[in-house]
């Protein structure tokens, strides 16, 4: 296994492309899903694989090594959030009723347990956040982005993204103070 | 492979809890933690990712070298068929927008044109003239075949031949279409006319009237009004013009081919 601190800036100007973009789905492509499913995208998996064959063509011109292919990758997957959002604004959402799907219904003790274990329950405390605070800790932390490539997926400024990661913070704090008070 | 060990993680948690100024923060790390491991499930290569990733089993650059599980070591790359993924929709855009843009460009270019050759005086005074030179040019084309018209009222009355392929009653009038060119004029100039003439005998005024009229002379028109001294309403100035149109060939047709008496 490649150290992550030191491999991803290996230079790949005129390197094989599909050995880019071999390394860079096994590097990026579970950060992507995680992603998206953080910003709670229909069929993650699926826009994770679409993310990808759209990463491919941009091989030719890209630079930077595997830290510029990782920005371009998570440009792509933010690109295809927003598109989610606003097809689904558009769009009524017709699906047939499920139970375990209902959202008036509570979650059992071992359907808690087993969300917990996946990472789903982080991912409900962030649905009561912003759009902005989801945004900005799903690329920080679940993408692991430096501030600057969040700047500019974002389009903001470092020092924006900056107080906006510390305002998500504390909100998510709040949350998860006011969801283990509620249960215990 | 493993997406992200757990130092790794609570490396990152660190770094961002330390920029946002909460070091202190202990019950956010579980949940950063808990946030982070949504990342930590790699999705399974559909057959199109597969497809892309077929070129790296020949491949040995240093990327290859590096990374143990590029390659020819992945059995899910090796199993499956050379494909070779050919974006065509670029291709389709690049067709479709070529005839689009060579029409654009040649219509700007006619526009440019044409603007500048209108403010040019040179060019506009060239155009008058081609027009001039064009309209004169079908003009006398198109009173050529007046005189053909003309020649055939003299001798229609003396060989009858041509009296078939003529328009109007010139058995009637024959004098008065070949003045005037048209039927309906002929009828009633040859009317207003026979008055004046009336002074004279029947064919002495038809004869001597025809040759003046298809002669043109303007001495012949003056003594019209002249000899008759009446009134006639058939002689205001627009009958007078008359004659003067383009029958100046008529009399060397009419001399040429018919005999006059």
């Amino acid at each position: 296994m490649l150290d992550s601190a030191t491999d991803e800036y290996v230079h790949t100007d005129g390197a094989d492309p599909s050995v880019l973009f071999t390394v860079a789905y096994r590097r990026y492509s579970g950060a992507v899903l995680g992603y998206l499913r953080a910003k709670g995208v229909d069929d993650p998996e699926a826009v994770t694989q679409d993310v990808f064959l759209a990463f491919f063509p941009k091989l030719e011109s890209l630079t930077g090594g595997l830290q510029g292919a990782k920005s371009l990758i998570f440009s792509i997957a933010h690109a295809r959030m927003v598109d989610h959002y606003r097809r689904s604004e558009r769009t009524p959402a017709l699906s047939p009723y499920e139970a375990e799907l209902d959202g008036r219904s509570s979650a059992s003790a071992e359907d808690q347990a087993m969300s917990q274990a996946n990472g789903l329950g982080a991912a409900a405390l962030l649905e009561d956040l912003s759009e902005d605070y989801r945004e900005v800790l799903a690329l920080r932390v679940v993408a692991d982005l430096s501030v600057e490539q969040v700047a500019d997926i974002m389009g903001k400024t470092p020092g924006a993204v900056k107080q906006l990661q510390r305002r998500a913070l504390c909100a998510l704090r709040d949350r998860a103070s006011i969801t283990k008070q509620g249960t215990s | 492979m493993s997406y992200t060990p757990v130092s790794g993680s609570e490396r990152i948690i660190d770094q961002v809890l330390a920029e946002a100024g909460l070091e202190d923060a202990d019950d956010l790390r579980p949940v950063l933690l808990e946030l982070r491991s949504l990342g930590a499930e790699q999705p399974g290569p559909s057959a199109q990712i597969l497809a892309l990733m077929e070129g790296t089993t020949g491949a040995g650059s240093g990327l290859n070298a590096g990374t143990p599980d590029a390659g020819t070591s992945d059995p899910e790359i090796a199993d499956t068929g050379t494909a070779v993924v050919v974006d065509l929709a670029a291709r389709r855009r690049n067709k479709r927008r070529l005839p689009l843009t060579v029409f654009g460009v040649a219509a700007a270019l006619a526009v440019g044109g044409g603007a500048a050759a209108a403010a040019d005086q040179g060019v506009r005074d060239t155009l008058h003239s081609a027009f001039t030179s064009i309209a004169a040019t079908f003009g006398s084309e198109s009173h050529k075949p007046e005189p053909k018209n003309q020649t055939v009222p003299g001798p229609a009355e003396t060989s009858g031949g041509l009296q078939g392929t003529l328009p109007t009653p010139t058995g009637a009038a024959p004098t008065t279409p070949g003045a005037d060119g048209s039927p309906a004029n002929g009828n009633h100039a040859g009317q207003d006319v026979r008055s004046p003439g009336s002074a004279d005998s029947g064919e002495g005024s038809g004869k001597s009237f025809g040759s003046p009229w298809l002669k043109g002379t303007p001495p012949a028109i003056q003594d019209v009004p002249g000899a008759a001294g009446v009134p006639t309403p058939g002689l205001t100035p627009p009958d007078l013009r008359l004659p003067s149109l383009p029958a100046v060939p008529t009399p060397e047709r009419t001399d040429g081919s018919t005999p006059q008496p």
